[in-house]
């Protein structure tokens, strides 16, 4: 008899899809995954989808340093409501993770987490761009992502270096096509009727194909966060055809909001890269159901409760995303389930180099890192209701479909029916 | 009369409450001429004015209008506040509302202030300027002097020159005197234009001699020093040059034109030698428009029930 069966569902992976129940172990592995099996305690997942769980490559937990806004607990317990069983974190905390002690704090803060935290480093000594961080002392440390997002101060000789020098580590460099500081909102009909500075999609092209140019110089594995420019993906999409080692992700907020939400004044719709026309969201969703874009990403920011009253123009970059990113997908995108898990789950785990415990192929030995979806489920999210501490959400009160049931993390259960265990 | 809650851009009055304020005028133009400029309209109403911005014309033209109605009026300015002390925007609209505000007029360099304080006050709220947005208290006077000088907007050309980019004179403007159906044009450096002015409801001339011999109205804006620094202009001396109203421009001008500008004015720059003083610069008419609009404005949002005919000033009481 197994510990937990899984009882009812539809087991989804890259093979395909079939009924099955699931048992896990005592390991905490998946030990069975077939008819009919009998388990000490049961968790019901009939009608639903069992699948691994969606992976994270774009989230700030704001700790250490700024714990009042998200800490690692509130971040992972967001992050497993959401059906996301890893993270990956975004290095500018404070310390920012640039050294080798910084990357040591952050392993040990994972006793804190509900869900596995990958950490990437920053490419940068405080982010600032002026110096190299020690890339392959925290390389060794296990740091397998290296990023760096504010553009303002990054020049591209010192990024060509970056470039050249982690080659040798086998590390992926993270670059997001914006630089920050130029425009609050898309350049466009919007900004202009409201008087905002705004900044032209073209800006946004010129940084990624100058990203792709450098990766295809140096020999570097590079991938684009954030992307919100139809023509972007084209160029990145060329790029891989050309032998560069290239990867992208796209927010759901850049597939599901046009910057005509501007007009609301509302801070929530202010993000970096800006929310683009309706043509663009269009075209980006068909970029995605075409598969040019590699994974979608929540850039899970957390903003401060002064913050959120702030007017639009002196208000932070970034919303939250890790409770809905599920939903607004499967909403949002006219796609089957198995590309959208691709997208949220399988490719992710890949980039992030941890596709041997997430992601990829549910068998036996496998990691119990599963989610059970309720897919037609239809559901309002609600800021109040939200494990984030922040109230930054561009979704809250939209009617949604898609939802988690359960989510396990090395085979124990973390959410049940909707609601965190711990 | 239709009821309006708040003047926070052009879009919240339309057509038909703009002609109904520019009407309203005529009475308190006639006020304004009385021996005692005063009448108790708005007595025991509270008018707070909430300067986030520096400016002395339009907050003074603001008490003026109050107070000639009768209304007690709160000042409220940033630099003697404790704003300076970190409080925040909301805080600060509670504290206000809490004190016991009919009105709110509020000036902010950020877009939208006026509307996200709608949300956290019951108070009348009235837009003085947010950012580059909208200045429709501006827009509503401009009206009234061009009506005064015309009989109405309808049909006039309009040309408008400038930094139009980063005005928010020119975008309500735009918005009041399309709605009263004058033909808006544009003229600017291409740096100075929005970047999506192809789908305003205005032409673009890039000639201001052109422009010139056309318009009933020129509307000139002013020219920030600043913006040489952003090598938005080459220099002030090439702007003057081109998109200036030197004497030998304003020769172009019908007889019948008039000169406007929402002040205040770089002189040299984009108005030059004695041009403001011309007959047909109605430069300091604006202003004086400027506080019986807003007379008109205050009474047209807190004023309901109280009829004006027979409005007699205060005879003995001081202001």
């Amino acid at each position: 008899m197994a510990d937990l069966v899984i009882k009812g569902g539809t087991v989804l992976d890259k093979s395909g899809s079939r009924k099955a129940d699931v048992a896990i172990g005592a390991d905490g592995n998946i030990s069975q995954i077939g008819t009919d099996i009998d388990g000490e305690r049961e968790v019901d997942a009939a009608g639903c989808i069992v699948s691994s769980g969606l992976v994270d490559l774009n989230s700030d937990f704001c700790q250490p340093g700024n714990e009042e806004i998200e800490t690692i607990e509130s971040g992972t317990r967001s992050a497993v409501l959401g059906g996301y069983t890893a993270v990956m974190l975004m290095p500018h905390t404070s310390p920012a993770i640039h050294s080798a002690a910084a990357v040591k704090e952050m392993q040990s803060l994972r006793s804190e987490a509900l869900c596995h935290i990958e950490l990437s480093g920053s490419l940068t000594l405080d982010g600032l761009g002026d110096a190299l961080s020690p890339i392959g002392e925290m390389a060794s440390l296990g740091v397998r992502f290296f990023t760096h997002s504010n553009l303002a101060s990054l020049d591209l000789s010192l990024l060509r270096r970056a470039m050249e020098y982690s080659s040798r580590f086998n590390v992926t460099i993270g670059l997001t096509p914006f630089v920050g500081g130029n425009g609050h909102m898309n350049e466009g009909n919007v900004s202009s009727d409201l008087g905002i500075r705004g900044v032209a999609i073209e800006e946004e092209e010129i940084l990624t194909y100058q990203f792709v140019k450098m990766a295809k110089l140096t020999g570097a594995r590079v991938h684009l966060q954030q992307v919100s420019s139809p023509k972007a993906i084209e160029i990145i999409s060329g790029a891989k055809a050309d032998g560069v080692s290239v990867t992208c992700e796209v927010s759901p907020h850049h597939f599901a909001l046009t910057d005509e939400e501007v007009r609301s004044y509302r801070s929530v719709y202010k993000v970096a890269p800006p929310l683009r026309t309706g043509r663009e969201v269009e075209a980006i969703k068909k970029l995605i159901t075409s598969g040019q874009v590699d994974a979608i990403a929540t850039s899970h920011t957390p903003n401060s409760l002064q913050e959120v009253d702030l007017p639009f123009e002196e208000a932070p970059y970034g919303v939250i995303g890790l409770e809905t990113a599920f939903a607004v997908s499967v909403t949002e995108l006219n796609l089957p389930l198995h590309e959208i898990m691709s997208a949220m789950s399988w490719v992710p785990a890949e980039i992030a180099g941890i596709e041997a415990t997430h992601g990829g192929v549910l068998s036996e030995g496998r990691p119990g890192n599963l989610i059970v979806i309720e897919e037609d489920t239809k559901w309002s999210p609600s800021i109040s209701q939200m494990a984030s501490k922040s109230t930054n959400s561009p979704f809250d009160g939209h009617q949604l479909q898609g939802k988690i049931r359960h989510t396990f993390i090395n085979g124990e259960a973390v959410v049940l029916h909707g609601e965190t265990q711990r | 009369m239709t009821s309006t809650k708040h003047v926070r851009g052009v879009d919240d009055l339309g057509k038909d409450s703009i002609l109904e304020i520019l009407e309203l005028s005529n009475h308190f133009l006639e006020v304004s001429n009385r021996r005692i400029p005063k009448v108790p309209a708005l007595r025991g109403k509270t008018v707070a004015s909430l300067f986030f911005e520096d400016s002395t014309r339009t907050r003074l033209s603001f008490e003026k209008a109050a107070k000639r109605l009768s209304a007690d009026v709160m000042n409220f300015s940033v630099s003697s506040s404790s704003v300076k002390k970190g409080e925040s925007l909301r805080d600060t609209i509670e504290t206000i509302s809490s004190m016991g505000a009919e009105a709110i007029v509020v000036r902010h360099k950020s877009v939208g202030v006026p509307w996200m304080i709608t949300e956290w006050t019951d108070a009348s709220v009235v837009n003085a300027g947010d950012g580059a947005h909208e200045h429709p208290t501006q827009s509503l006077a401009d009206c009234y002097t061009i009506t005064r000088q015309f009989g109405s907007v309808e049909g006039k050309r309009i040309v408008i020159v400038g930094d139009i980019k980063h005005s928010r004179v020119a975008r309500s403007n735009v918005k009041a005197f399309s709605a009263l159906g004058a033909k808006v044009a544009l003229v600017a450096p291409p740096t100075l234009l929005p970047s999506s002015v192809d789908n305003w409801p205005v032409d673009v001339i890039e000639d201001l001699d052109v422009a010139i011999k056309e318009a009933d109205v020129l509307y000139l804006l002013r020219m920030q020093l600043e913006r040489q620094k952003e090598s938005l202009v080459p220099s002030l001396r090439e702007y003057t040059n081109f998109y200036g109203l030197t004497l030998d421009r304003s020769q172009k001008l019908q007889k019948s034109s008039i000169i406007m500008h929402p002040g205040p004015m770089n002189r040299g720059v984009e108005i030059t030698g004695d041009i403001p003083a011309f007959p047909n610069a109605l430069i300091t008419n604006q202003v004086g428009n400027g506080v019986i609009v807003r007379m008109a404005v205050l009474y047209h949002l807190l004023g309901s029930g109280v009829g004006l005919a027979g409005l007699h000033s205060e005879g003995e009481e001081d202001g």
